[in-house]
């Protein structure tokens, strides 16, 4: 179950992640 | 088995679609790459790297629009399977259990089991929020694919109108455009007939071996049974 919490966190980080880098691209203009 | 392998094994279903998702976002990037330069180019401007190209609201824009729409899907199929159900799907509780279920059910406070993570047990804003956190986060997840979608949109949709000398709209003006429900309601269309194709196809088609299907030999009236 240790494997599948990094997996968990992993995904997680992935996601909102993804979504912050979309947020920057869009509010700073590029 | 080694350990590598038995890691590989018990994520198996994590890491296949994990690493598929990856590939096809790298070949979404190429492929929008490709086609945001033929446009730039048929309008002699400067084509852009790769790596340019990763920084722009054009490829943010298509990855969240997606995003939105399947995370939508998921979150009203988990929040609308708590109260709606299809006699004969496996998607469906049994009839006579939907609802939020009693605490015995859902093995919550006094009924708490020694392995029930700890917020289960709890009481108060702890098991309320443990308790919708699936919902809560693939909603969470939606709506700010949603706006970052909405964001990167009117930037991209304010170069090509740039493009073309034509006004930039902002914001407010672009979550009205048909170019916005135009791309938002593309998506759900085609999510809710995903979901409705699943409910009502799983109740007379099998998959052996599935557990999204009812098992091979069940009857089509069995609701609820997971094969």
């Amino acid at each position: 179950m240790a494997q599948a919490r990094v997996l968990f966190v992993l995904f997680l980080l992935g996601v909102f992640g993804g979504l912050a880098y979309a947020f920057t691209v869009g509010l700073t203009h590029r | 088995m080694s350990a590598t392998g038995r890691f590989l094994r018990d994520n198996g279903l994590t890491l296949a679609f994990g690493v598929g998702f990856l590939l096809s976002l790298l070949g979404q990037a190429i492929a929008g790459h490709a086609e945001l330069n033929s446009v730039l180019e048929a309008q002699d401007l400067h084509p852009l790297s790769f790596v340019d190209y990763l920084f722009t609201s054009d490829f943010m824009v298509d990855v969240t629009e997606n995003w939105q729409s399947e995370f939508l899907q998921f979150s009203l199929y988990i929040i609308g399977t708590v109260w709606l159900v299809q006699r004969g799907s496996p998607e469906s509780k049994p009839l006579d259990r939907a609802g939020t279920e009693t605490d015995e059910q859902q093995r919550v406070g006094a009924y708490a089991r020694a392995d029930s993570p700890r917020w289960a047990a709890a009481d108060g804003w702890r098991r309320a929020l443990y308790s919708r956190s699936l919902g809560l986060v693939m909603s969470l997840i939606f709506l700010l694919s949603w706006l970052a979608q909405s964001v990167t949109g009117t930037i991209a949709f304010d170069e090509e109108q740039l493009r073309q000398l034509q006004e930039p709209v902002g914001w407010t003006t672009y979550v009205m455009s048909a170019e916005f429900w135009n791309r938002t309601l593309q998506n759900w269309q085609s999510e809710l007939l995903a979901v409705t194709a699943m409910v009502i196809l799983s109740v007379y088609l099998r998959q052996r071996g599935s557990p999204e299907s009812k098992p091979v030999g069940a009857a089509h009236a069995a609701t609820g049974v997971e094969g």
